[in-house]
């Protein structure tokens, strides 16, 4: 019962219930639904994208996903796929959507950004944004933080 | 109260009725308290209500404060929206909008949420991964921490760069 009302297990479920419907062409079921996972959990998962079994939402507060996975999707909190506006390339996945492959890690606030081929075990790390192909076996790593002491004196 | 004597806006209006009620109204009081509630039942060995809360809290607030989390007195949640903290705080933390400190993806059953020390400010879009630690008054805005923060430092984005590394297939196998 534990299980049953965790946030992203509701959100899973809502995103599959969608993306059925969608597949069986029922357009206003799969939108219904849809909206039902944005309206309860947050999560914006729209019933076109195709994500393959195993997929983990850790929070689905935030995330929004758009495109094509593989197996064993990791979504960590606040990360996206999506498309980026004026790119409508196919790659596999829909005009401007991404594809990635299977056992795929999204850290916190990453997002893969238009029409992007994305290996497999692909870990993109946290703060950093995908916007060209990433090959297989890969960490993309985000932006270095940068220490100034003392800061009483930038206030 | 210390929403009513912390917020500037409060303290700029006095303590009336009105700044009273609207302050037990806005949803950074409320999410506190129940994350309150839910850890007290967690502490206190009721599991199964301690986590129904915090789901509670989530679907109302989303905000992800398990009943594990401990935050220490005058914590200060202004945007709750998004926030995702499983990991031990000092007094006086702040945290800004989408905020996220957690275990990392293979992280253990264990503690593996960050420690973070006394009057912490973690700005938005901070991300905390793993078992890091977090000095006093330390500051962090917009970045990824991977190691240990000194006390009394501000950490912001660096060079805007980014970098791809091929990691052994050992490790993903593992």
């Amino acid at each position: 019962m534990a299980l049953w009302c965790h946030p992203s297990y509701v959100c899973v479920w809502l995103y599959r219930i969608s993306h059925l419907c969608h597949c069986r062409g029922q357009k206003w079921r799969s939108r219904l639904f849809w909206q039902l996972n944005v309206w309860i959990t947050g999560a914006d998962i729209s019933a076109i994208s195709d994500l393959g079994p195993g997929l983990v939402i850790v929070s689905p507060a935030g995330t929004a996903i758009t495109g094509r996975a593989g197996r064993n999707l990791t979504v960590m909190p606040l990360a996206g796929l999506g498309g980026e506006l004026g790119r409508l390339k196919d790659v596999g996945a829909g005009p401007g959507f991404p594809w990635l492959g299977d056992d795929v890690i999204l850290e916190p606030n990453c997002g893969v950004l238009g029409p992007v081929r994305v290996g497999h075990r692909v870990r993109v790390g946290a703060t950093s944004a995908v916007t060209r192909d990433v090959p297989d076996d890969t960490i993309v790593e985000g932006p270095q933080p940068k220490w100034i002491k003392r800061w009483d004196l930038y206030e | 109260m210390r929403y009513l004597t912390k917020s500037p806006e409060n303290v700029a209006a006095g303590v009336t009725f009105k700044s009273v009620t609207s302050a037990l109204l806005t949803n950074q009081l409320q999410c506190m308290v129940l994350y309150r509630l839910s850890h007290l039942l967690y502490l206190r060995g009721h599991r199964w209500s301690a986590l129904l809360l915090s789901r509670l809290n989530y679907y109302i607030h989303k905000v992800s404060l398990p009943p594990e989390t401990c935050l220490g007195a005058g914590c200060f949640i202004p945007h709750p929206v998004g926030v995702f903290f499983c990991a031990s705080a000092g007094e006086g933390l702040t945290l800004y909008h989408l905020a996220v400190a957690c275990a990392a993806a293979e992280g253990g059953r264990e503690h593996s949420g960050a420690w973070l020390g006394d009057r912490v400010v973690i700005g938005g879009r901070a991300v905390l991964l793993g078992p890091v630690r977090v000095g006093d008054d330390a500051k962090v805005f917009a970045v990824h921490i991977r190691s240990d923060v000194p006390s009394g430092t501000l950490a912001v984005c660096g060079r805007s760069r980014q970098r791809m590394t091929l990691h052994a297939t050992k490790e993903c196998s593992s």
